[in-house]
């Protein structure tokens, strides 16, 4: 359900806007042009549509945040598939390269917005260092500079948020 | 505390995914040993691609918090230590 007024324009329409901007983000980040579409496509599917109830303050900013996770994720899978070729075994490629099927797309808006729900219970302080972190993605060290506090501390607020998140766990289907 | 956070398997696969995150020292000897982690068992393996997939989804939330604003009222000498 879209809950923007009509003279808003829609997170999709700022994405569309922008494409290519995020384009080159996820091409900074991933190996090859083709890569950078896959994760722009699936970073697109993500945000049409009313992919957040709620205005979001800086839309530019989170179809950034959307386009640079999408995309360290698709970094992160290949770098494991390269490392199990070492092993000389044969990747059985775990997700279908590609763009994400709706439902899984609906279930995993599902998802963002409980996990969500379950950060916004955390103390400010708390949310603030996640977002930083995980958002952000910023080091906990250069959080630690930023908010001018200890890194020990930014290491237990972070492991707050993480300990609220891994309780989501059941949220994820095999 | 419920089982599934108990369970052991579930742990050590968020500590992977949260150690790959973080990168730093994260090099080719670390994810030799993630990979023989994952091919000891194929358990291993599914948790792992849950836990991923939970982090990734947290890192798709939209932002709340107002960083700067709140960064300034802490530094109100009349700010509060809350913890």
């Amino acid at each position: 359900m879209l809950s923007f007024t009509a003279s808003e324009s829609s997170l999709g329409d700022v994405f569309v806007a922008n494409r290519a901007q995020l384009w080159h983000v996820a091409r900074r980040i991933v190996r090859t042009t083709e890569l950078a579409d896959d994760v722009v496509q699936d970073a697109y599917l993500r945000i049409a549509d009313g992919a957040c109830d709620r205005k979001i303050d800086k839309p530019m900013g989170y179809c950034c945040q959307v386009v640079r996770n999408l995309a360290l994720d698709h970094c992160r899978r290949q770098s494991l598939e390269a490392t199990y070729r070492t092993f000389d075994i044969d990747v059985e490629t775990v997700d279908v390269p590609g763009p994400p099927a709706p439902d899984t797309v609906m279930r995993d808006r599902q998802v963002v917005g409980l996990i969500e729900q379950a950060l916004s219970q955390l103390p400010a302080r708390t949310r603030v260092a996640f977002q930083l972190y995980r958002l952000d993605g910023l080091t906990q060290r250069d959080i630690a500079a930023q908010l001018g506090c200890a890194l020990g501390l930014v290491n237990r607020l972070i492991a707050e948020a993480d300990e609220a998140i891994g309780a989501m766990r059941h949220l994820i289907k095999d | 505390m419920t089982e599934e956070q108990d369970d052991p398997v579930w742990r050590a696969a968020w500590a992977w995914v949260r150690r790959e995150h973080d990168r730093e020292g994260f090099d080719e000897a670390a994810r030799v040993e993630l990979v023989t982690w994952l091919l000891a068992d194929p358990l291993h393996r599914k948790a792992y691609d849950k836990a991923a997939r939970l982090w990734l989804l947290a890192g798709l939330v939209p932002p709340v918090a107002d960083v700067e604003a709140w960064k300034k009222s802490q530094a109100r000498p009349s700010s509060q230590e809350d913890a």
